[in-house]
């Protein structure tokens, strides 16, 4: 079958609108829409990202105020932990204790302090907590014994629990002296009581944790006031 | 217009209805059988009215005529053209305040996330050493809440003897060893437990040498141990009776009962006590995490 002139026309006219109205919506409407889709896009994700700085903002902003509190909390509690240098101090204390339970010093027949060992609290990252907070935790082993009547050695260690350091009774013993004939014990049977646990200390001199935490807010004020 | 009518009155130029005509045997005139019906023989063919044109003729050619029909689907096609410019226009200029709106909302953001950033830049060092302190603080804490009454732990254990058996209890040695307090889900007690079934918290376990006279009193101290709160669980492993010689000469001799036993050493006898919402922490084991291979889903289950 032939196509007369004028139905051809009138089929070309109809394919050209076609292809026109096709270039027309892939070359200018399409990227239009999708420019149009994609910053909105953007700026939804951005929105979406910033509440969730906001978040960390506002936490970050309550944890600066509570900051020099939790420092003076710490500064108190890391206190009473001896730094390698002040271990003549903890053995003189230990002594104390005892003397103070009427036990003779020559009667703690044994102080024992173990090598301090670094502790890390899980989730930190070792070398972070030097430089922020200049504060380096260890344990060393104690283990004290020391001989008397049940009520000294009891007190003895009543003494020992309330010193002036982090030290956590993890053992302790006790066990009756066999009696030595010619022994002055006044009939009261002697006792050896071993007491054994770990002792926190500082690897460093303790910093002014304080002073530290209301520069450094010092510093984030000055930077946030900086346009 | 009833049927009837339309029967009867037949449509200009046609041909009346023979069957209207049409009669019965019985209907017909004798006279008239084998004659012609007058009517048939008045029978006219009407016409359509005549109406007076003038006569037309198309003498344009083919050629002509179709160059007519092209330059018109041309106009058509030259409009299409127009109206397709204009809706894509219209939408492009629609487009341009959406993007235009986008555009301002997206820099409103960045500029908010920019200042947010500094900021928690600013603060980073702050939020830093809090969470490094309080990390510290907790560490110290958590393992310092393990301390014993130690020295009440011991006390407690020579009153019980003392209201067991008098002086006739005398222990020669006793070792306690602190185990802290246990985490939830691990073994909350691990010292020895005549119960197995029992569902005891203990912070360290207690074991003991004594001697008795009789091993009345060596039950007398089982049961002061146990209505005391500080121990759990006591329970004595061996008692072995014998006979010591007493006296200067060595002559008279005197019953001896030999026991060691153990106890658990319960959460009363820490220093700082736990709440019962701890305690109870402790008692409800955290629930396992749902490991893939063993969802229904990634075909753990069959």
């Amino acid at each position: 079958m032939r196509l007369s002139r004028v139905r051809l026309t009138q089929l070309g006219a109809v394919l050209g609108l076609v292809v026109i109205a096709l270039l027309a919506w892939f070359f200018l409407l399409s990227p239009r829409l999708s420019k149009a889709t994609e910053i909105t896009s953007q700026a939804e994700q951005l929105q979406t990202a910033n509440l969730s700085l906001l978040n960390q903002y506002n936490q970050a902003l309550d944890q600066a105020e509570r900051a020099p509190e939790a420092a003076a909390e710490a500064q108190a509690l890391f206190a009473k932990m001896p730094n390698n240098a002040q271990l003549p101090v903890v053995i003189e204390q230990i002594t104390t204790a005892a003397t103070d339970a009427g036990i003779p010093p020559n009667q703690v027949s044994t102080v024992n302090t173990g090598i301090p060992e670094a502790i890390t609290p899980k989730g930190t990252d070792p070398t972070a907590s030097e430089t922020t907070t200049g504060v380096q935790l260890a344990t060393m082993e104690i283990g004290v014994t020391a001989e008397g009547t049940r009520p000294q050695v009891l007190q003895f260690l009543d003494n020992l629990q309330g010193l002036d350091r982090a030290l956590l009774v993890t053992a302790n013993n006790l066990a009756v002296v066999p009696e030595a004939p010619g022994t002055p014990t006044a009939g009261q049977d002697l006792e050896t009581m071993q007491v054994s646990g770990p002792m926190f200390v500082l690897r460093s001199k303790l910093p002014d944790l304080v002073a530290e935490v209301e520069r450094l807010i010092a510093e984030a004020e000055q930077k946030q006031s900086t346009p | 217009m009833s049927s009837a009518d339309t029967a009867s009155d037949p449509k200009p130029g046609r041909r009346p209805s023979k069957r209207a005509e049409k009669k019965s045997l019985w209907q017909m005139d004798l006279s008239s059988i084998g004659k012609k019906d007058e009517a048939a023989a008045d029978e006219q063919v009407e016409h359509a009215p005549f109406v007076a044109t003038l006569p037309g003729v198309n003498l344009l050619p083919q050629a002509v005529r179709d160059s007519v029909a092209v330059s018109k689907v041309r106009r058509w096609f030259v409009l299409g053209i127009v109206l397709i410019a204009l809706v894509t226009g219209a939408l492009w200029w629609l487009q341009g305040s959406t993007i235009a709106k986008a555009e301002s909302d997206l820099a409103a953001a960045t500029a908010q996330n920019t200042k947010l950033r500094t900021d928690l830049e600013a603060l980073g060092p702050v939020k830093q050493m809090y969470e490094q302190i309080t990390r510290l603080q907790n560490l110290v804490t958590t393992t310092m809440a393990s301390q014993p009454e130690a020295a009440l732990v011991i006390q407690s254990l020579s009153d019980a003897a003392q209201r067991a058996g008098g002086d006739a209890i005398a222990f020669t040695g006793a070792d306690i060893t602190y185990t802290g307090i246990p985490a939830a889900g691990d073994e909350l007690n691990i010292c020895p437990d005549p119960d197995p079934f029992d569902s005891d918290v203990t912070i360290g376990c207690l074991t003991f040498n004594a001697t008795a006279e009789t091993r009345e009193e060596v039950s007398a101290l089982l049961r002061e141990l146990e209505a005391d709160p500080l121990f759990l669980g006591p329970y004595v492993t061996s008692t072995t009776a014998t006979e010591i010689a007493t006296g200067p000469d060595g002559k008279k001799t005197r019953a001896l009962v030999a026991f060691s036993g153990s106890a658990g050493v319960s959460l009363e006898a820490l220093k700082t006590k736990l709440t019962p919402e701890q305690i109870q922490e402790l008692l409800t084991p955290p629930k396992p995490e749902p490991s893939a291979t063993a969802s229904p889903a990634a075909g753990g289950a069959s």
